[in-house]
């Protein structure tokens, strides 16, 4: 994970969890601000879609301030609160399944071959670097949206939120060996996605 | 050897969270196994990409802190008492407004409002006799009935009186309550306000020092380095003007021996010359 100044902050916030656990609501508003983008992006990564990650992480957040009582441990602040924000992504993703008529799968693909890759090889005369980058990103959170939910939460919580697999298998309540072996197929399935979009270095044309 | 890794132990590898010994197994595995690196890069790589998926900006929205507890009037300890209170108050303010009049007179119990009417009941005339009998107990019925209703109008306005001085009180305690909540959450604001005003200057105040030992030790450095560079040209100057002066001497060293031949040769050839003259002469 980047070192930046707010990762700092979030690593040092046990002063701060310990005000906020006996009720000191100023506490508990820096907690917000210092983990909305974490968990936000949490969210966003589960949903691929800004509304329902907004809902879920302020949800989560409702969800924190309500039980900040019932935290027995600082340190396990972290794994705490991704329990609440899995949770709180779990139930707006049966709700939205309830309200929607299509599924989210089939969205997903419609949304998928809109932007076709193949169709979009101009990509590679794009002097905006900073442009691909963020198309790159948009395509790549595509891919991992394609995930199954099991895969998709544990390759989230890792590889973006830098959890250990102990603190994942805390959160999601399954054994660490579990956790590992759904990242590795988890990965194995991305490599499929990749492939099947033809996403490598070359049609990318794009130095990692 | 016999060891081979497993999904989970391959995942751990990867994002190195191995203990130092499983990790030397995997090594030495991998050392065994070369074929099997092709994997791990491949994993490396997958990595590498998951990495492009940047984070979203997004901004905290304002803290939306509900209050959880009911408020002080809602609360079911106070509900009931203050029910009562009340339904007591409307039955009383009521009988004033209608002027209820209860009394039991000449063997009837008369429920009236407004003005008494005389007990239309006809009273059994008896004998002369019994008369004055009677005519003495209705006087002493009615001077009890009247004293009754004194005493009903004193209770119920010491009553009244009563329920008055209490809710009087109740108010005032609700009032320095609220009074008291209000100004605790001014309090923490305040408090909020000067622990955000005092952590900013610390902050602050670290990022200063922080910098100014950091640019101290640059310009240390910095003049260190510029008088090593002096000193290191110095010594060549000094180096260039040696060799030079060294070149220097040489050279008249040269210029003075091949003079010097010169001469020689020349007086050896003026000698040879004159002898050559004299011979020639």
């Amino acid at each position: 994970m980047a070192e930046t100044l707010l990762d700092i902050a979030m690593m040092h916030s046990d002063a701060l969890i310990a005000r906020a656990r006996e009720g000191d609501k100023n506490a508990q508003g820096k907690l917000v601000q210092l983990w909305y983008k974490r968990i936000y992006n949490f969210c966003y990564k589960f949903f691929y879609d800004h509304d329902q990650a907004m809902e879920a992480s302020q949800k989560a957040f409702i969800s924190m301030h309500r039980h900040m009582a019932s935290l027995q441990d600082a340190g396990r602040f972290k794994s705490w609160l991704y329990t609440i924000a899995i949770n709180s992504c779990r139930e707006e993703a049966r709700k939205q399944k309830s309200q929607r008529l299509l599924s989210l799968n089939e969205m997903q693909a419609a949304r998928g071959r809109d932007t076709g890759w193949e169709q979009s090889t101009h990509r590679h005369d794009n002097p905006e670097r900073q442009l691909r980058q963020a198309e790159l990103s948009d395509l790549l959170h595509q891919c991992l949206h394609e995930l199954s939910a099991e895969q998709r939460e544990v390759v989230i919580m890792k590889e973006y939120e830098g959890l250990k697999f102990r603190e994942i298998a805390e959160v999601l309540n399954i054994s660490e060996n579990t956790a590992k072996s759904r990242l590795y197929y988890g990965l194995e399935t991305m490599k499929g996605i990749l492939e099947r979009r033809n996403i490598t270095k070359e049609s990318i044309g794009y130095e990692l | 050897m016999n060891f081979k890794p497993d999904e989970a132990t391959w995942m751990a590898y990867v994002y190195g969270e191995l203990s130092a010994e499983e990790h030397a197994q995997v090594e030495a595995y991998l050392e065994q196994n070369p074929d099997q690196r092709k994997r791990v890069a491949e994993w490396q790589t997958m990595r590498q990409w998951l990495r492009q998926a940047q984070d979203q900006e997004v901004i905290a929205p304002p803290v939306l802190v509900e209050d959880t507890k009911p408020s002080f009037w809602h609360s079911a300890y106070w509900r009931l008492p203050l029910g009562i209170a009340a339904g007591v108050l409307l039955v009383l303010v009521t009988a004033k407004l209608l002027q209820v009049n209860i009394r039991y007179e000449a063997r009837a119990l008369t429920i009236a409002f407004g003005e008494t009417k005389p007990s239309s009941v006809a009273v059994p005339v008896q004998a002369l006799t019994t008369e004055q009998v009677q005519q003495m107990i209705d006087r002493s019925v009615s001077e009890n009935g009247r004293q009754w209703a004194a005493d009903w109008r004193q209770q119920q306005a010491m009553v009244t009186r009563a329920i008055q001085t209490n809710h009087a009180t109740n108010n005032q305690q609700m009032d320095e309550l609220v009074n008291q909540v209000s100004a605790a959450s001014q309090d923490q604001i305040r408090a909020f306000v000067a622990s955000l005003r005092e952590e900013n200057q610390r902050a602050m105040k670290e990022y200063l020092t922080l910098s100014a030992t950091e640019q101290k030790l640059y310009m240390e450095n910095l003049l260190v380095d510029f008088s090593k560079y002096l000193t290191e040209q110095r010594n060549q100057d000094l180096a260039l003007f040696q060799n030079k002066l060294l070149t220097m001497e040489s050279n008249t060293n040269q210029f003075k021996q091949e003079t010097e031949q010169l001469l020689t040769s020349l007086i050896a050839n003026s000698g040879t010359g004159s002898k050559t003259k004299l011979t020639a002469y």
